[in-house]
């Protein structure tokens, strides 16, 4: 998810080029048909080259999930001129055959973790971190400090569902605690004011600090060999 | 970040886009890697002008676990189906004010 930048007083349109690179997609801006990296957002070829896009933070979750969260929520229509659109996933073969790593059959660059293990992945100021699903099953919610951001990821096992907050609010850093089903909302409490905070829009619900909300960071959701293809370096949290 | 899921729908057309351009000029690298050709420009069409309905109404066409792409700005709160954006990668949107390009 990127904002799309204002060029020459209005804002680029992106489409589909066609074009590959490491196995993943390449967009063209409709205005100057620069072509850019769909994975790390920036300009690789033509008059922008260079030039990053901002990500924008957003959540891979369940439509179940989505609902109770945001009741309230607009849903793309799925309705168009060809009758109903994704009623199911076209990539169902390509998701569960574990030994497909890309078109071109990618080797997987680390095999401490599978190819196809699912990832959040972020990338800060000077490091890429992975934190792959498999330790979220064990460990959902994690208070970290990386790069010298105070971080908070969590993780719903039904749903699949991570998501990064920063742990900064106003010029206090919060810690986390206790995860838990509250009906049907996933909530956690932070230890300095004991506010119950709904987990995954990060917005607390009662306490000292209702009605404030956490700065959700922009992550991604990858395959492991993916994300090490493009971050060779990056870091692997474990419990 | 959705790597090859489309490519690998679309192996046998791939295929075919890649023995042409092989005889054609040798490709762009970047950083090592090589900017491949397998489909035309916009084969795959990014969505503009999106339209949306209220989560009541979408409970007619989505599935309790389909996967979403949610995102909000404290006062609108969008969601595209996941399965839905395998037919377009990219939707040149809005929310608020700011431009967005809704891809992942």
């Amino acid at each position: 998810m990127y904002v799309r930048p204002t060029v020459e007083g209005k804002p680029l349109n992106f489409g589909v080029s066609g074009k590959l690179w490491k196995d993943a997609l390449i967009m063209y801006d409709r205005e100057t048909f620069s072509l850019w990296s769909h994975v790390t957002g920036t300009a690789v070829k033509g008059k922008l080259s260079g030039m990053r896009l901002r990500l924008y933070p957003a959540i891979h979750t369940t439509w179940t999930e989505w609902k109770q969260l945001y009741p309230d929520s607009l849903v793309l229509d799925k309705r168009s001129g060809l009758g109903l659109e994704g009623t199911r996933n076209v990539y169902d073969t390509y998701f569960a055959n574990p030994n497909q790593l890309g078109i071109f059959g990618t080797e997987n660059p680390d095999t401490s973790l599978p190819g196809k293990e699912f990832v959040i992945g972020l990338t800060l100021d000077t490091v890429a971190v992975a934190y792959p699903y498999r330790h979220l099953s064990r460990q959902p919610l994690v208070n970290e400090t990386v790069d010298g951001r105070a971080m908070l990821v969590l993780f719903s096992t039904e749903s699949a569902t991570g998501v990064v907050f920063s742990r900064k609010l106003a010029n206090r850093t919060l810690t986390f605690t206790n995860l838990r089903r509250e009906g049907k909302n996933l909530v956690i409490d932070d230890v300095e004011t004991k506010s119950t905070w709904r987990a995954l829009s990060g917005e607390a619900v009662r306490g000292r600090l209702a009605g404030t909300r956490l700065e959700q960071l922009p992550s991604t959701v990858g395959f492991w060999f993916a994300w090490k293809g493009f971050y060779p370096d990056t870091l692997v949290w474990k419990p | 970040m959705r790597c090859v899921r489309w490519l690998s729908v679309l192996a046998a057309a791939m295929a075919v886009f890649a023995a042409s351009a092989s005889g054609a000029a040798e490709p762009d690298v970047i950083q090592g890697s090589p900017i491949l050709t397998v489909l035309p420009m916009d084969a795959i069409p990014a969505l503009d002008n999106p339209k949306y309905v209220p989560a009541t109404e979408a409970d007619r066409f989505m599935r309790p676990d389909e996967p979403v792409l949610g995102i909000t700005d404290g006062k609108t709160a969008k969601a595209y189906s996941a399965w839905q954006l395998n037919h377009h990668e990219i939707v040149n949107d809005t929310l608020g004010n700011l431009p967005l390009a809704v891809t992942w």
